[in-house]
């Protein structure tokens, strides 16, 4: 439905997108994800047509945002970081306006617009200038704005900023319930909401995508990746030359009392911390201490993204 | 036109659902009537011409004062986000918005029009004249209106929108003046035509006196579009950079 | 890279394209243009004449308007009239008419430069704070061509502007000067006078000022050279057929005529009768006819002096008619702005009931409606009983003193040249065949002609225009118009029409209609914007119940 293909977008010298290449299909929940000014918004305002990039291009359903920008936009519902609205008009006079613009015939547009109010649950809300409601409506109203004309994709950026918990549980909730036939992509800073609400994440940093995959492949990635800490006293080189094959020394360091203390990596999702312990008792060592402590998405995240150096 | 019918609704409840509108069209009719009334009863000629002659002058600093806001807040505010996300074609959203704010100016210089009667109920006026101005006041408003658009849409702040265009309709509407052209002397002179053809002004004095030319009007038709041409393109060149 | 690169290739040529039709579209604006006059006189609407005059302009005619800045309130319009028309000029001469306003004012150069060119400060009296006084204003054009320069010294009434300005622009762009034909008849009332000298000395002598002038022996030479542009007759008593025959064919060519015809001869004791046929029989056969009846005009006459051997009387003289400033037609621009015109013993001119085809008549010159006529015999003393005459007189309301005839004119002579009779001697006869027949013969205009008529041809002589000098004015204008006459016809005098209140409203009405207007109207729009938000309000209401009943 939404396909990326090799998008680049400069803004004077600094790179905002480079080479990114992605898709999305129908029923598909992709969570876009990265650091603040990783060029997240660049690449969804790219494919509504906002801004064009300097190679590259989007299409959504088959359309190409150089031929058809209008069509694109059509196709598409977007909710735009921070949620810029008409401030002076009220809910109902806005959602009417989007539903205009948008071409739905006008006897369905006060149907249209209950809806939404009722999807979004906006009843209490419906009457007020948009400039007298707080966050999580305002958030709402957006999202009422983008599927106002029940679009085959969806671009929702930042969708969850702002709101609080319940809302923000609430939100997800009505996200993964239209994942199931649109195809949404979403970009959140939040690991735990791609992780929760997405079928796929991209992750991408200063403008590259640096991971891809479910949260499930993503956590298996990390679950596969197990560190084993330890601090070892005897033959520390015939120790590591008879340590198994799925592990890995990351450094080992002599200590204090004749101790080493060692870090290795596990490819493996099972837990060694026994044979670890009968190698020790084989090669006529002691141990002093032994952790394991599995990766989580988040360390996959941080490493993906380079976070972790900050 | 369903789309553009919408914009130009939704800009047009911005103007009159915020004081905008009303703080433009009261200063305006105040302004001119008082203008006006200053002369009328003194000079007791059932004209409206002193009327029509001070309408360049004003609309040089009003008809900025709307166009300011019509890209500038929206860039702002973020809310052209919003209204370019929409599946429209640029030139719908400019020609909405100039709409709107084309009305705004109609509205004020049709409620100008009860001096029109009192000029009537006092003798007997040359109404071919009155009604020849009032179209001329309406050209000349819509190409300045759209000389201002065009500068609004190159910036996101108000008061540089609005302070640019006073400065470039003060330039078109003195150029084609003596007090300009008088300036262009020796070789320069081949140039006073131009300048004269240029003038906002100039092609505002036939119509004031009662004789509509086809050079004025296509005049104020080629300045109206030329902006309107470009605004779109401005805003279309913004999005590819 | 590809799509970008296409799309700004795209847009570039789009761009350059719209501005290239821009451009376009301005310049043939400029070119190919109509404008349509609202005004309910069509003050503004120039006669095609000028158009086409300011069309033809080769180079650059150059006008400067000297108008005082300080001018009285009464005069504002008129100055503004002035300049209407000239921008009305510019809007058809485009980079050919350049005008520029010079305010003598406070500019001591302006001031000395509108002296040089012969411009005149007009006395104007204005109200200043209550008490009258006189302004020395400036309201006069000055329009140069290459070398050539024209004035008008000072614009009294910008009715007939259009004519004063397009006839000055011929003046200074045309290429050559045309030729006035004067054909004098007359011979001096003193016998003893060796030279037997002309009675029209001054007017000769005024229109060799102004005009190329050639004399033209008419009944010696029998022709009138193709240079001659236009031709006025002295006296045309008496004329021979064959001089009546070149006069026809003159006209059947093109030719303009201003024929000043005697209906009243006066002898020397002052006996009057009806004058000996002279250019009228040639006339009468283009449909119109000079009656030899004396008009006498009612009211506001013209001075007559008398001299009774011991001294002089002046008194009003009805026989001596004196046309009105409405007398003059407005549609024959020429004379139009004059006010005055005294024309001594005059009969007057009727159209026959049928025009020949092609020949458009336009009364020029008129009476009130209160004038009469008297049949011959005549009795011309001053002092006799007016209002018997009047009562007498069979003829009484307006009478045309001066007609145009222009267009298409049949031959007066439809048999074509008159055959000399068997008594003419030899020459004459050879001279009547050599030159009759240099043209072939027209039975109808070949080129639209002009022939304006006066019954009177005693006007012009010296002895009256010493004492009536707009006559020399009317012959002027005539002479200007019929030599410049396919530029300047149809250039109508139009009148501003001022436009002042019709009621004039108390003080108190003044001030409510004043402030009612300058405040009411703001509130009225304030109002509606209270209104507006009422509405909101309510709509907000309704909105709210509608959707948080639901819950």
């Amino acid at each position: 439905m939404i396909e990326v293909e090799n998008l680049t977008k400069r803004f004077g010298s600094t790179v905002a997108v480079d080479a990114v290449s992605f898709a999305v299909k129908p029923g598909e929940v992709v969570g876009f994800l990265g650091p603040n000014g990783a060029g997240k918004t660049t690449t969804m305002r790219i494919i509504t047509g906002l801004i064009y990039p300097q190679s590259g291009t989007a299409r959504v359903n088959g359309r190409d945002i150089w031929d058809e920008p209008v069509e694109v936009r059509r196709l598409l519902g977007y909710l735009p970081e921070a949620t810029p609205l008409y401030d002076e008009m009220s809910v109902t006079d806005f959602l009417r306006f989007v539903a205009t613009v948008r071409g739905i015939p006008s006897r369905d547009i006060p149907a249209r617009v209950d809806k939404m109010i009722d999807v979004c649950s906006l009843q209490t809300m419906a009457f007020k200038d948009i400039s007298e409601l707080s966050r999580g409506f305002r958030q709402r109203v957006g999202l009422a704005q983008a599927l106002i004309h029940d679009p085959p994709a969806l671009v929702l950026d930042e969708l969850t900023s702002g709101l609080d918990p319940s809302q923000i549980l609430e939100i997800r909730r009505l996200v993964r319930e239209l994942g199931k036939e649109k195809a949404i992509l979403f970009s959140t800073h939040i690991l735990d909401e791609a992780n929760k609400t997405c079928d796929r994440i991209l992750i991408i940093d200063d403008g590259r995508l640096v991971g891809e995959g479910s949260p499930h492949d993503l956590a298996a990635m990390a679950s596969g990746e197990a560190v084993y800490s330890l601090e070892f006293k005897g033959d520390a080189e015939l120790f590591t030359e008879k340590l198994p094959n799925h592990f890995k020394v990351v450094h080992s360091r002599p200590g204090a009392e004749g101790y080493t203390g060692m870090e290795l990596t596990c490819s493996d999702s099972v837990d060694h911390s026994e044979d670890l312990f009968d190698l020790t008792v084989a090669v006529g060592g002691k141990l002093r201490q032994l952790s394991r402590k599995e990766a989580t998405l988040e360390d996959v995240f941080l490493e993906l993204t380079k976070g972790g150096e900050a | 036109m369903r789309q553009v019918l919408a914009i130009y609704r939704k800009e047009l409840r911005l103007y009159f659902d915020s004081p905008i509108a009303y703080i433009f069209i009261i200063v305006f009719l105040a302004i001119t009537s008082w203008l006006f009334f200053r002369t009328f009863f003194l000079i007791r000629v059932s004209s409206m011409r002193s009327f029509f002659t001070i309408i360049p002058w004003l609309c040089m600093f009003f008809i900025p004062a709307v166009s300011m806001r019509l890209w500038a807040e929206e860039r702002k505010t973020g809310s052209n986000e919003l209204l370019m996300s929409l599946p429209l074609q640029e030139w719908e959203v400019v020609l909405g918005k100039y709409l709107a704010a084309l009305t705004v100016y109609v509205v004020a210089i049709i409620l100008t029009t009860p001096l029109a009667i009192v000029v009537g109920a006092l003798g007997s006026p040359e109404w071919g004249v009155i009604v020849g101005s009032y179209l001329g006041c309406i050209f000349l408003g819509a190409a300045i209106l759209a000389i201002g658009t065009f500068i609004s849409s190159l910036t996101s702040n108000q008061i540089v929108a609005f302070i640019v265009s006073v400065i470039i309709v003060a330039g078109l509407t003195i150029v084609g003046q003596p007090l300009v052209t008088m300036f262009l002397q020796g070789p320069l002179i081949v140039l006073v035509p131009y300048a004269e053809w240029l003038g906002l002004a100039n092609h505002f004095s036939s119509i004031s006196r009662g004789v509509i030319d086809s050079r004025d009007i296509i005049y104020y038709i080629l300045l109206t579009t030329l902006p309107l041409y470009l605004t779109v393109k401005s805003i279309q060149a913004s999005k590819v950079g | 890279m590809e799509a970008r690169r296409t799309y700004w290739q795209r847009q570039s040529f789009e761009i350059v394209l719209v501005i290239v039709l821009f451009v376009l579209a301005a310049f043939v604006s400029d070119r190919i243009y109509t404008r349509a006059d609202l005004t309910a006189e069509k003050v503004f609407t120039l006669t095609d004449s000028t158009k086409s005059v300011l069309r033809n302009i080769d180079g650059i005619v150059n006008v400067q308007l000297y108008l005082s800045g300080d001018l009285p309130a009464e005069a504002l319009p008129a100055a503004e009239r002035i300049k209407d028309l000239l921008y009305e000029y510019e809007a058809y001469g485009g980079r050919h008419f350049r005008i520029q306003i010079k305010d003598p004012t406070n500019n001591p150069e302006a001031k000395k430069r509108a002296e040089e060119l012969g411009l005149l400060e007009g006395q104007m009296q204005a109200l200043s704070r209550d008490e009258l006084v006189v302004k020395r204003v400036y309201m006069g054009i000055a329009m140069t061509y290459r070398d050539k320069s024209e004035i008008i010294p000072i614009i009294t009434n910008p009715a007939n502007l259009e004519y004063d300005l397009t006839s000055r622009i011929i003046k200074l762009t045309r290429e050559s000067i045309p030729v006035l034909g004067i054909v004098d008849f007359s011979r001096s009332y003193d016998i003893q006078d060796p030279e037997n000298k002309s009675r029209f000395t001054v007017i000769k002598q005024a229109l060799r000022d102004r005009f190329e002038v050639q004399d033209i022996k008419l009944e010696e030479t029998l022709e009138i050279p193709e240079e001659v542009k236009a031709l006025i007759f002295l006296q045309p008593m008496g004329l021979s057929d064959e001089a009546k025959y070149v006069l026809d064919q003159y006209l059947l060519r093109g030719g303009n005529i201003f024929a000043p015809s005697e209906a009243i001869m006066i002898g020397q004791q002052m006996q009057a009768f009806p004058a000996l046929p002279g250019y009228e029989t040639v006339f009468s056969s283009y449909g119109l006819d000079l009656k030899k009846m004396m008009v006498l005009e009612n009211r506001n006459n013209a001075m007559a002096r008398f001299s009774t051997g011991m001294m002089v009387i002046q008194m009003p003289y009805p026989m001596w008619v004196k046309i009105q400033p409405t007398g003059f037609s407005k549609d024959f621009a020429p004379i139009a702005p004059l006010d005055s015109l005294v024309l001594p013993w005059s009969g007057y001119l009727s159209l026959q009931k049928e025009l020949p085809d092609g020949v458009k008549a336009t009364p020029i010159l008129h009476t009130s409606k209160d004038a009469y006529a008297l049949s011959s015999p005549f009795d011309l003393n001053p002092q006799q009983d007016w209002q018997a005459q009047r009562a007498n007189s069979s003829k009484q309301g307006t009478f045309v003193l001066g007609y145009l005839l222009s267009g298409i004119f049949p031959s007066a002579f439809p048999d074509g040249p008159p055959v000399p009779d068997e008594n003419t001697r030899e020459e004459r006869t050879q001279l009547i065949a050599e030159k009759l027949g240099s043209h072939t013969h027209l039975n109808e205009s070949s080129e639209p002609g002009n022939l304006a008529v006066v019954s009177n041809g005693r006007f012009l002589e010296d002895n009256y225009l010493n004492d009536f000098s707009e006559n020399l004015l009317f012959v002027e204008n005539i002479a200007d118009w019929m030599l410049e006459n396919e530029s300047l016809i149809g250039i109508r005098s139009r009148s501003v029409a001022a436009r002042p209140f019709e009621i004039e409203p108390t003080e108190p009405v003044k001030n409510l209609i004043k402030f009612g207007l300058s405040i009411g109207l703001p509130l009225l729009v304030v109002l509606f914007g209270l209104l507006r938000w009422g509405i909101r309000l309510k709509r907000r209401k309704l909105i709210k119940q509608r959707y948080m009943s639901g819950e």
